[in-house]
């Protein structure tokens, strides 16, 4: 009788300690999980934070003097008002924008009543990439817009179809008067990737997350606005009278 | 038998996440800039998340592929998706046309091309799978159990 109760009594205490380690385990199985898991996104987010971070001194094109900065096209004056006009030489929207406002918007900073500051973004991939680069070494010539008016009255029909390679850009340049020497080898050598990405992050910070977007004197121009009236109608009211 | 449907569901699940996160990493300022694209956040918290929420991703995949602390990976999932469902029903239902950047890529898409539909609903079924395994995190070829099966064998 007693050697039952005995026995009994040690089969729950073994039970109870195999419990108690298997308690254990799981606690070290957590531990571990929680752990693995802080160490790879902390490490993650150092790395990506490397990576994403610009370099100050990478070369910019002509007349851009922030890094990230768009290019300025334009005599205004530092009062006339400032549009910034995020785009992508692959969207399509973008096109159609350039085809609908792009005379009102010419006119505005030929007549110096507006100061345009294009940003060249690049997130539809490398042909986009590629375009922005072209972009900066046009602005280095002198002639940005005329190249950015040339690359979307030439927007191939799809994104990343291999149309627009480093040639075709070249020879996209000299239809838009680039004809410096320096703008072909500027081309190939992608000498403003860094800075068509820094473009990008500039372009994140700002809140842009689709293109076109245009701002007028840093206020974030309204979705059905932007037409030549909805431009005119955003524009302050000194250089509205100038029209 | 269940035992097998938990390996599955914990393959499943490890397979997509891992695909999610790893799809991600590779650009980090387009991670940013689809976060922001749900305009929930300002613009330091979406760089935190843009550059973060990939690796948490990795992170589960990898606990759910090995089976280590399988309820508490897939716990996690499931309030992750929690969050993925209403951020995508908040685009949604704010009127924003987006991509939901699950898989990369990310940012406004065109009026007639948003497919908030299909995101939602293949989040929800993922969360089944994740509700599963917290209930039910039992499964064969998992850390979790090598020790225990041992033990019976």
């Amino acid at each position: 009788m007693s050697e039952r109760s005995e026995r009994r009594r040690e089969s729950i205490e073994r039970a109870r300690a195999a419990e108690a380690q298997r308690r254990r385990e799981r606690r070290i199985r957590f531990g571990a999980a929680v752990a693995a898991l802080i160490v790879i996104v902390a490490v993650g987010v150092v790395i990506q934070l490397t990576r994403d971070k610009a370099d100050p001194n990478a070369p910019r094109p002509k007349g851009v003097t922030e890094v990230g900065g768009g290019v300025t096209v334009g005599s205004a004056g530092t009062g006339a008002p400032v549009i910034d006009i995020y785009e992508d030489f692959q969207c399509p929207i973008c096109k159609e924008f350039e085809a609908e406002t792009g005379p009102l918007l010419a006119e505005l900073a030929t007549s110096g009543q507006a100061r345009l500051v294009y940003h060249p973004m690049s997130f539809l991939g490398e042909e986009s990439d590629r375009a922005a680069n072209a972009s900066g070494c046009a602005a280095d010539e002198g002639r940005f817009k005329e190249f950015h008016d040339t690359l979307f009255a030439n927007q191939p029909d799809g994104e990343n179809t291999g149309a627009w390679t480093d040639d075709a850009l070249i020879a996209l340049g000299q239809k838009a008067g680039v004809t410096g020497e320096g703008f072909a080898q500027c081309v190939r050598d992608g000498r403003y990737d860094e800075w068509t990405q820094q473009v990008d992050q500039e372009s994140s910070e700002r809140g842009v997350t689709g293109t076109p977007t245009v701002f007028i004197d840093g206020a974030e121009l309204p979705r059905d606005s932007y037409t030549p009236a909805g431009i005119r109608a955003a524009l302050p009211p000194r250089s509205r009278a100038f029209r | 038998m269940a035992n097998w449907l938990g390996t599955l569901l914990r393959l499943v699940l490890a397979g997509v996440f891992a695909a999610s996160g790893l799809l991600k990493v590779a650009d980090p300022t387009e991670s940013v800039r689809a976060v922001q694209a749900y305009d929930l956040l300002p613009y330091g918290l979406a760089r935190f998340v843009g550059y973060g929420l990939p690796f948490l991703e990795i992170a589960i995949a990898l606990l759910l592929l090995v089976g280590l602390a399988t309820r508490f990976a897939a716990g996690l999932a499931a309030v992750l998706l929690v969050v993925f469902i209403c951020a995508v029903a908040a685009a949604w239902a704010r009127g924003l046309t987006i991509d939901c950047g699950c898989f990369g890529g990310g940012g406004q898409v065109a009026q007639g091309d948003t497919k908030y539909v299909q995101e939602i609903g293949r989040d929800v079924a993922l969360l089944a799978a994740a509700g599963w395994l917290v209930g039910r995190p039992r499964s064969r070829f998992a850390i979790d159990h090598i020790a225990h099966q041992e033990q019976a064998a």
